[in-house]
């Protein structure tokens, strides 16, 4: 069609201000990109180091379990709860724990812990609780029962704490009997007292069994999939396969709900990035709707001529949205190679903060790019809508133009 | 194309024609009256000159029979059908099959080479290809620029375009063409040629033309002369 053969030609004819237009779309498209990227890249890492750090991408408890928690809401059957975890899609790994509050004393010295009961091996495997140990080793990997703990850096401090220390434990087991034992420090977590797990005493899973007379029942199992995207419905696949066989007093939560608090953070921070985004819309949309508007009027003369030569009104409008089109596609194009290698980079190598800077309690020091579908089909749908959407108001203009009018112009 | 513009070529007696057209503007507080009961018919086969001083109002008569422009009162017929009648996209239409356009500026489109400024009109007019290269090669050798097809406008002398605008309102083969002034900026000798092509396309081809101007000889060469004054017809014969 000739119109669109006009069109296109239009594009080259004004090579200075055609090449001006698409820098903008361009350098708006690749901003946009980018700051997708980085975002994604960002909150993924954040989302990934917090999951990864203990509480994984889904969990299973006893239902209202996490509204009030409770050593009596407990799991029993891990076996044949595996069995049903080792049938999601992407599932990684899982680990079983057990919960309760507990009474630490030493020489003259006392203070609350939380005793967390784990399973060495599974948990190294699911989560990064290993990495936490600032002094002495992780809990050995043994079939006897070992009383040795790791303590956190507040109850170190509150208790002076060191490597080899005996404490004891004085707490209340699930049969209502106090149980005190003697324990063991084998090493002792990073952090300060301002830790989230400044009073927190690890311990093998069958000893805190035994310690708080739960026999083989446990609270929580937590699990990792292959990406925490996946957690929504690797938790709708699992509870539907729960109820399948008949548990139906179970429930598995994925992380943004274990974690609201976390989760509402990150939201609000992608929201905070949202309105950076808008910005760079609107600095791209200016600057197209500004050659636009030079073009037309430039044109008048033109367009009145193709008017009084008998062009519909119509046709000449989609003449110059489809200018508008062709200059977009031709930046969407050059700006998705720019964006793809730019972002692939920004992913291997990142780029540092100029101070590090604190996420969801997570402190960055580098952010790095995440190569996906949407960082290019956001721009590219956005680049091409915006330019077609500018181009409609002075393609009107042009096309309600009185072609005598136009022609006197010159 | 609806009814009437089937009829366009069978039953005319006349081509277009005004009945007290007047037209007036605007000019900050004063109104002029560049056209004042302007009463003439145009007949087909007709070879004819408007002149007059400048301000005459020659350049809106042309806009006025055309449809490009409508008139303060009064009535433009195009075949029997008053313009006013007419819809945006009739106008259009009507325009793109029965009027052809010579304007003073040649007005080609920059972008497009001379072949595909001559094949514009067919192209919106849904012509297929083969006719539209055959016609546009015939008007090419009418005006006498066949090696020239594939330049562009910006490439071509001013009585190049000149000749390239009159291919262009041929091509289409238009019930008449209009012409503003289609010689005033170019040179005597050039001017002449083109209005001897022009006539000669009248003559071979039967074309009815329309045209503005101020050039004494052009006005000799004319079968028919309109003078203008003041808005108003001063001599028509
Ligand atoms: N758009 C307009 N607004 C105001 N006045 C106008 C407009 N168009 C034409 N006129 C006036 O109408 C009168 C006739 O103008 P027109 O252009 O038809 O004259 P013309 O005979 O073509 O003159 P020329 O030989 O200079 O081309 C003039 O007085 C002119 O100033
Ligand atoms: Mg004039």
């Amino acid at each position: 069609m000739l119109i669109l053969k006009i069109a296109f030609r239009n594009i080259f004819r004004q090579r200075r201000r055609s090449t001006f237009t698409i820098l903008t779309m361009v350098g708006g498209f690749v901003l946009f990109s980018l700051a997708l990227s980085i975002s994604e890249g960002t909150y993924g890492t954040v989302i990934e180091k917090f999951t990864k750090s203990y509480t994984g991408h889904l969990q299973i408890h006893k239902k209202g379990y996490l509204d009030k928690p409770s050593l009596y809401k407990s799991l029993d059957d891990y076996d044949s709860l595996s069995r049903e975890i080792e049938k999601i899609p992407g599932v990684k790994s899982w680990t079983p724990r057990v919960y309760s509050g507990a009474l630490a004393s030493k020489d003259k010295k006392t203070g609350m812990v939380r005793i967390i009961g784990i399973n060495p091996d599974s948990e190294a495997k699911t989560t990064s609780v290993k990495n936490k140990i600032k002094s002495g080793e992780f809990l050995k990997i043994s079939s006897d029962l070992t009383n040795d703990v790791l303590v956190g850096a507040g109850l170190a401090e509150t208790l002076k704490l060191k490597l080899g220390d005996e404490l004891v434990l004085v707490g209340q087991g699930a049969d209502g009997s106090i149980s005190n034992d003697l324990f063991k420090v084998r090493g002792i977590l990073k952090g300060d007292v301002y830790s989230k797990d400044r009073n927190y005493c690890y311990m093998d899973l069958k000893m805190a069994q035994k310690f708080l007379s739960l026999d083989k029942n446990f609270q929580e199992i937590s699990i990792t999939v292959d990406d925490y995207k996946n957690a929504d419905l690797a938790a709708k696949i699992l509870n539907a396969n729960l109820i399948k066989s008949n548990i139906t007093d179970l429930e598995v939560l994925p992380w943004p709900q274990v974690e609201k608090q976390f989760y509402n953070t990150m939201v609000f921070e992608k929201r905070g990035m949202r309105i950076c985004l808008i910005v760079i819309v609107i600095i791209v949309a200016i600057g197209v709707l500004n050659t636009v508007l030079m073009t037309i009027l430039e044109r008048t003369t033109e367009y009145g001529v193709l008017r009084a030569l008998g062009t519909r009104p119509m046709t000449l409008f989609w003449m110059i949205v489809l200018e508008s089109a062709g200059l977009a596609i031709i930046s969407i194009i050059i700006g998705f190679i720019l964006s793809l290698i730019l972002n692939y980079w920004v992913s291997i190598h990142g780029i540092d903060y100029p101070s590090p800077i604190d996420i969801g309690g997570f402190t960055i020091t580098t952010m790095y790019g995440l190569v996906y579908v949407g960082a290019f089909t956001g721009p590219a749908i956005v680049t091409f809508f915006t330019a077609l959407f500018v181009s409609v108001a002075p393609a009107f203009r042009a096309m309600k133009i009185s072609p005598v009018e136009a022609m006197r112009m010159n | 194309m609806s009814q009437h513009l089937q009829n366009f070529e069978t039953n005319s007696k006349y081509i277009l024609k005004t009945e007290d057209v007047i037209k007036t503007y605007m000019s900050g507080e004063i109104e002029v009256i560049a056209l004042n009961k302007i009463n003439i018919s145009i007949k087909k086969g007709e070879f004819t000159a408007i002149a007059g001083p400048s301000g005459s109002g020659k350049s809106t008569l042309l806009n006025l029979l055309s449809g490009l422009d409508k008139p303060s009162s009064g009535t433009v017929f195009i075949n029997e059908l008053p313009i006013s009648d007419m819809s945006g996209n009739q106008l259009s239409d009507f325009r793109r099959d029965h009027i052809g356009f010579i304007f003073q500026s040649y007005n080609l489109i920059p972008v497009l080479t001379v072949r595909e400024n001559i094949e514009y009109i067919m192209l919106i007019q849904g012509i297929p290809e083969a006719e539209r290269t055959e016609r546009v090669n015939d008007v090419l050798k009418d005006v006498g620029l066949t090696t020239m097809g594939n330049r562009r406008p910006a490439q071509l002398s001013g009585g190049q375009q000149q000749r390239v605008a009159i291919a262009r309102a041929v091509v289409s083969r238009p019930a008449i063409i209009l012409a503003d002034e289609p010689t005033a900026n170019l040179d005597s000798v050039t001017a002449n040629n083109l209005i001897d092509m022009m006539k000669s396309l009248n003559e071979t081809k039967g074309i009815t033309f329309l045209f503005s101007t101020h050039d004494q000889r052009i006005m000799d060469h004319s079968k028919r002369l309109i003078i203008l004054k003041d808005g108003v017809i001063d001599s028509d014969k």
